[in-house]
């Protein structure tokens, strides 16, 4: 019990400040109001969680670690709506439709890619 | 050292390790379904939403320190909702047949991001009125 509460806190505490890093570093990079670092951060994150469940990293404390708490804390769903409030707000609605569709689309897609990459290596071994 | 950057990221750790205990907690008897309604992860996600556009409104005239505020905002929220479970999620949805649940989830999450997203703003607006 104790030992998966922290794992998952760890995990936590390493996605969460991986993720503001990742995220400020890459929005610095490009200046204006399109949130790039989310969607990057976003996109990275569906893809490695579901190439680790492929690959049979998906029980135990590994998975408590890396899957639910680095990967969870990793990417963000609250943030995404709240940029889009933002854009939605400062009349920027046509940005915010494309950043609700890259998010979706990039972060479901990259999801379907790690999938099928884990499930052809696990296949090898 | 122990800089102020430095602070503020061990700050945002803490709170980002609290927010994924909290989604686990929310989780922890409805484990990843692959052919069943996600309802933990939308249930986080709605509600982490809310609760963050919420406090960004209702909180933005207060003067509190920088690192206090994005720990919260973005380490506890931002670590109690997450994008990678939901995608996933639909993956295995979409893998295991059920595309109707699948499209479903898709849009529930969607439609109710921007809702709630609305909603934590109109009652945050409120609160930073009184």
């Amino acid at each position: 019990m104790y030992t998966s509460w922290l794992a998952i806190m760890a995990g936590g505490f390493c996605g969460a400040i991986s993720r503001y890093v990742l995220s400020v570093k890459i929005s610095s990079a490009y200046k204006g109001v399109f949130p790039y670092g989310t969607l990057t951060v976003n996109s990275v994150g569906c893809f490695l969680l579901a190439f680790l469940w492929a690959m049979h990293i998906h029980a135990g404390n590994v998975w408590l670690f890396l899957g639910t708490g680095f990967m969870g804390a990793f990417t963000t769903f609250s943030t995404v709506h709240m940029e889009w409030f933002t854009m939605a707000v400062k009349k920027k609605s046509n940005k915010g439709y494309v950043y609700i569709t890259l998010t979706y689309g990039l972060g479901i897609g990259s999801a379907f890619l790690g999938y099928i990459i884990g499930d052809k290596i696990i296949a090898i071994f | 050292m122990f800089t102020q950057h430095r602070f503020s990221l061990f700050a945002i750790g803490i709170a980002g390790s609290l927010g994924s205990l909290l989604r686990y907690s929310v989780s922890y008897f409805l484990t990843i379904e692959t052919s069943h309604f996600p309802w933990a992860t939308l249930l986080c996600n709605w509600t982490g939403t809310f609760v963050l556009m919420w406090m960004v409104t209702a909180w933005s005239n207060h003067t509190w320190a920088p690192w206090l505020r994005t720990a919260i905002t973005t380490g506890l929220v931002g670590s109690y909702t997450t994008f990678s479970t939901f995608s996933l999620e639909t993956v295995l949805l979409i893998h295991n047949h059920a595309y109707g649940i699948a499209l479903l989830y898709v849009i529930s999450s969607i439609s109710g991001g921007i809702l709630f997203a609305w909603l934590g703003f109109l009652m945050g607006h409120r609160k930073q009125k009184k």
